[in-house]
């Protein structure tokens, strides 16, 4: 009688573990999320191809950026060493192609006495090395680097550049603007440097 | 009341005749029929009023329909019944009588479309596997017209995009030898932003015509200046400017698609209207070679062969492109009408020059080019077949400046003549040749007998000794001009080798392949990783989790101090 419980407690036992194993199974935690893609240069405004005589044209001839950059994910500084790079997050273009024409658009919109080209042999060629640009986890968007003006005739001319905000509101929506604001406070410093 | 009774009773029992009370004429049980008949109406009066709104729509087949049971479903809710199904007049197509909701009116709309919803598998993949055991089901996307409908001709597949959705309705026309699909994607810097609706083929004019959809807010990308492309499969390609390797999104590359973007140098133009028609082009490279461009027709008689020179062959002005072949060969019998029969051997070559091409936008107009062109030629232009393709073999038409002025241009035919040189491979081979024909002339034997002679006779005659050495000085001198030849010869090997250096075009497009390649496996890498480390992930989708996001300083710090 004792020896039948017995038997009766461990096919209980067996069963309720056999059950919570397959229950386990097929509720294990499902998070849904969705990548977003982040379009450098979004809202472009219509430029013209036809300029005045009297302005000079420019080449904005590439952008660079280190290989942590290149990739499609975004990233962000976590420490100072450190970075995390974004699952669910990423740019829908190449990021160096979209800076370009973010710039090209900035210096076509600004009232100066340049309008950007793509390919140009004899004006002036401005090529942008970007070292940093990304959010920190402490708040903080960087960018920084230099650029290197040639003219044709004479020695190439290096200006370095470094710029940090605070971020306004969290996510790397906001980010991606913040970013875009601090590319064109890069161009309207180019164009500076280009009038003296 | 009591008391008259009583008295009535009275008066009644004391002889006075009862009075006579009428009888109504109607039974009382007549009550039950009538309560009945009330409620009969009630509930005729009910179903009519929750009678809901009965439509017709045409299809081609009623496979899976059935009436009474296939119901008519918007996004997944039902909103009606099937009550009919049979034929129209013809006995061409099937009729459906379908009853919807009273209170879904709104859905019945002009542009309302209606499609039946059963497994199928296309280049969408498979669709419509839940109707396996539920049945098929008539799916109904409502339009935004607000003029009422109740005869509709049903789609025999579902649309590609619903019928309310936003976006840019576009019209493509492809010339090319690559095809696209309904429910093939629309990309944009590998991105699906929209499909192929619809396909057709023009058999008068040998163009595909498509229909496409850009969802929004996409359709912002769209501008006058925009170029389409297509991408399907991967594309390996070695021209003339080295080796190129592209591939597509995994979707693109097994079923096709069509990218766009802006070409280089182009800048966005304005926005274009709905159903704007766009050319598209077989490659992002083939757009320079397949636009139309203005050109004016010149011929090139040409007296070497003609084989490995295609239509749309490039023309080059010292490695510039400037137009294209338009015919490698003239037909005989037009040559034999301009010059005769047997009159002229030389192959007269049709070459289109496209004045864009060096001045784009700037472009005056073409008779004004043609003066200047027809001016170079004067001068001394000249044009000559050289190899385009070392490894195919394909031929090109170089143009090169010439120091033979001449003093008006020759017409063959209606076609001014470019006058023709040889060049290149051809004048390599023609050298060599005239190497060996010379090598071969040398009189080396009969040389070395005259000379044995003349020692021999040195002494006899000093006259014919002098006539001896006169023979010898000229074989030297042609021995010098065959080592000249030989220099200029090996000079010009040299530089057809230089095109296979570390610095050519080839090596430089193999090593942009392979920087592409290594960037996708860095992509690729922490997929490989975490299949590694855990590959259950693979089965059972375990996710990475939500992103750490950046935040702005003062949510930051309260984290830190929490």
């Amino acid at each position: 009688m004792r020896r039948q419980l017995t038997l009766r407690c461990l096919k209980i036992c067996m069963f309720s573990m056999l059950s919570l194993w397959l229950f386990g199974c097929t509720s294990s935690p499902h998070i849904e999320e969705n990548v977003t893609y982040y379009i450098f240069d979004a809202n472009p405004l219509p430029q013209t191809t036809e300029h005045a005589s009297n302005l000079t044209p420019v080449n904005i001839a590439a952008v660079k950026l280190p290989r942590y950059l290149s990739g499609d994910h975004l990233i962000m500084q976590s420490q100072d060493h450190s970075f995390v790079r974004a699952n669910y997050h990423s740019w829908a273009d190449n990021l160096d192609a979209a800076i370009k024409r973010a710039i090209i658009s900035d210096v076509n919109q600004a009232n100066s006495k340049f309008y950007a080209v793509n390919k140009c042999q004899t004006c002036t060629s401005i090529t942008v090395h970007i070292e940093h640009f990304y959010p920190t986890d402490g708040g903080d968007i960087l960018l920084s680097g230099y650029t290197e003006q040639n003219s044709g005739n004479s020695e190439n001319k290096i200006t370095r550049f470094y710029y940090k905000t605070a971020l306004e509101s969290a996510g790397y929506a906001n980010a991606v603007k913040q970013m875009r604001k601090q590319v064109s406070l890069l161009t309207k410093d180019v164009l500076k440097s280009l009038d003296k | 009341m009591t008391e008259p009774q009583s008295s009535q009773n009275t008066t009644s029992n004391n002889g006075v005749p009862p009075q006579k009370r009428e009888k109504t004429k109607i039974s009382k049980i007549w009550l039950l029929p009538m309560i009945a008949v009330l409620i009969g109406i009630g509930m005729v009066y009910n179903d009519w009023q929750n009678r809901g709104i009965l439509i017709q729509v045409m299809f081609e087949t009623a496979e899976g329909l059935e009436a009474g049971k296939t119901v008519l479903k918007s996004r997944n809710v039902d909103i009606g019944m099937v009550k009919r199904v049979g034929f129209n007049e013809e006995k061409t197509h099937i009729l459906v009588d379908i009853e919807v909701q009273k209170d879904m009116e709104a859905f019945i709309v002009e542009d309302s479309q209606f499609w039946v919803v059963r497994p199928r598998i296309g280049a969408r993949g498979i669709t419509g596997i839940s109707t396996l055991l539920s049945g098929a089901y008539i799916e109904l996307s409502p339009g935004k017209s607000f003029i009422e409908k109740y005869n509709f001709v049903g789609l025999e597949n579902p649309p590609v995009t619903p019928s309310n959705a936003d976006g840019l309705h576009l019209r493509l026309v492809s010339r090319g030898s690559e095809t696209l699909n309904i429910g093939n994607p629309v990309l944009y810097q590998g991105f699906e932003v929209g499909a192929v609706e619809s396909k057709s083929y023009d058999d008068l004019e040998e163009e595909a015509h498509y229909d496409i959809f850009i969802n929004a807010p996409y359709h912002n990308l769209i501008t006058a200046n925009t170029a389409f492309w297509n991408v399907s499969g991967f594309r390996l390609s070695m021209t003339a400017e080295g080796v190129s390797f592209d591939v597509a999104s995994l979707d693109a590359l097994f079923n096709g698609g069509v990218e766009f973007g802006l070409p280089d140098g182009e800048v966005p133009g304005k926005g274009v209207p709905q159903n704007h028609l766009f050319t598209v082009y077989d490659s992002l490279e083939s757009i320079e070679e397949e636009k139309d461009y203005a050109f004016i027709e010149y011929v090139i008689l040409v007296e070497d062969s003609v084989s490995g020179l295609y239509k749309g062959a490039p023309v080059e002005y010292r490695g510039i492109r400037v137009g294209t072949v338009s015919e490698p060969y003239m037909q005989f019998l037009q040559i034999a009408e301009i010059a005769g029969y047997g009159n002229e051997e030389r192959i007269p070559v049709v070459v289109r020059i496209e004045p864009e091409r060096l001045l784009g936008n700037q472009l005056g107009s073409l008779a004004d080019f043609k003066q200047v062109f027809d001016n170079w030629i004067k001068e001394g232009l000249t044009a000559f077949v050289e190899s385009a393709n070392l490894v195919t073999g394909s031929l090109k038409i170089a143009l090169s400046p010439g120091d033979e002025p001449k003093t008006d241009v020759e017409y063959f035919g209606k076609f001014p003549i470019i006058p023709a040189t040889i060049g290149g491979f051809e004048s390599i081979t023609q050298q060599l040749d005239s190497i060996l024909a010379t090598l071969n002339t040398l009189p080396l034997n009969d040389t070395v007998d005259k000379v044995n002679t003349l020692i021999d006779s040195a002494d006899k005659t000093i006259q014919s000794a002098g006539s001896a050495i006169n023979t010898a000085e000229n074989t030297i001198k042609r021995a010098d001009t065959t080592l000249l030849a030989l220099e200029n010869t090996l000079q010009e090997l040299q530089t057809t080798l230089k095109g296979v250096q570390p610095n050519s075009d080839i090596y430089l497009s193999l090593q942009d392949a392979i920087v592409q390649l290594e960037a996708t496996l860095n992509d690729v890498r922490p997929l490989v990783k975490e299949i590694t480390n855990k590959p259950s992930s693979l089965i059972f989708g375990e996710s990475a989790g939500p992103d750490r996001e950046p935040k702005p300083k003062s949510m930051a710090s309260q984290e830190g101090e929490k």
